[in-house]
């Protein structure tokens, strides 16, 4: 791929972008792998600016947030991790109007589904595998909903597996420029699982999953009440800060025309019968 | 417990209800609160002049085939306590 000398790039989630700016070459490939897969934002002005630059002297860059470094290093992945990180949390910050909240989004025929657990739930390797079965990858983390029938979003980033992904999917074969490690963590290249054209900025609001991934459990799938949906959800708020109520009455009014499926499982191939109530949910 | 005690909702508590069950958010202890469809029966009971042995007796004219109702309705009462969205 072929890479201005200097450049930039706007990303945006629940209506606050943030800009990317590269200032050679191999920093422009780095940001494209960081938010590439990411849809563009429209022209705004963004509530922050990270400038990345190849370092000069020793090997590794360079980012920075205003007059505060970011990360400097050698480790491209541990740059990418602390700059993902900085975004979710300046989006979080800023939200204001809506939900930010911790969860994965997937979609399919422009129709959302939230994927909302704790860290380790399997929100990643689940949304992994939903992308092996032809639905579109919008985020394993971090997403904006809107209250009641607004639009969802999601923020674009390489998938994010904990422990030994790889044994998940043994089918794929990885090109090395599509993973890179950092800490206990791989990032991995939604292209690798066959997502090659950027996703819609927005999806429908549709079905919402809440998913408890243990090796050897037994599959089952449940409707969850509303109010219980509700909780998960409110679990889940980033900005609870910025919202009256930390968020409940939205969280709620969400709940309310967006059912909501717990799901246990220890295998992929437990879960025809998901895909079958997914697809069969279909409007 | 003593049922006698008069159990008054916190002020500042708001409540969301969602097909029988309500979520509430008590802003002064900062916090969500799943109440499921038989604790929320004894939320929407609690007026500030009933006490624990009216709210009682109440469910009990309503379901009297329920056998553990009493213990039912103080462990309600005790986790809403415990949340702090009532007060005596």
């Amino acid at each position: 791929m072929k890479v201005a000398e200097k450049g930039w790039r706007l990303a945006a989630l629940g209506g606050n972008s943030v800009a990317l700016e590269w200032s050679d070459a191999a920093a422009g490939l780095w940001v494209g792998r960081l938010v590439g897969a990411h849809p563009g934002a429209a022209p705004s002005l963004p509530v922050a600016v990270y400038r990345v630059h190849t370092n000069r002297i020793e090997p590794g860059l360079t980012v920075f947030n205003g007059p505060q470094c970011l990360y400097t290093g050698a480790d491209p992945a541990a740059g990418a991790h602390a700059v993902m990180e900085a975004l979710m949390r300046v989006w979080a910050l800023r939200c204001r109007d809506g939900l930010m909240l911790h969860a994965a989004l997937m979609s399919k025929q422009g129709r959302g589904l939230l994927i909302r657990g704790e860290s380790g739930a399997g929100k990643s390797s689940l949304a992994a595998w939903l992308l092996q079965q032809g639905w579109t990858y919008h985020g394993d983390e971090q997403m904006y909903a809107q209250a009641s029938d607004g639009p969802w979003e999601g923020f674009v980033r390489p998938l994010c597996f904990k422990g030994d992904w790889a044994a998940r999917f043994p089918a794929l074969a990885a090109p090395p420029e599509s993973i890179a490690r950092v800490g206990g963590q791989t990032l991995v290249s939604p292209n690798l699982f066959g997502q090659d054209v950027l996703p819609a900025v927005s999806v429908r609001p549709g079905l919402m999953l809440f998913p408890a991934f243990r090796p050897g459990a037994e599959f089952s799938l449940q409707r969850v009440p509303a109010g219980q949906a509700t909780m998960h959800l409110v679990q889940g708020i980033l900005n609870g800060g910025n919202l009256n109520n930390r968020g409940v009455a939205q969280a709620a009014e969400i709940a309310r025309v967006c059912p909501g499926y717990q799901l246990s499982y220890g295998h992929f191939d437990q879960l025809a019968p998901l895909l079958e109530m997914l697809e069969g949910s279909q409007p | 417990m003593n049922t006698n005690l008069i159990p008054q909702r916190d002020p500042g508590c708001e409540e969301e209800v969602l097909e029988g069950e309500i979520v509430l958010y008590s802003a002064s202890a900062a916090t969500a609160l799943y109440l499921n469809e038989s604790a929320a029966l004894v939320w929407q009971l609690i007026d500030g002049q009933r006490r624990i042995a009216d709210i009682e007796s109440l469910l009990a004219g309503a379901y009297p085939e329920a056998a553990t109702l009493k213990a039912d309705v103080i462990e309600a009462i005790e986790a809403l306590h415990s949340h702090g969205v009532i007060h005596w």
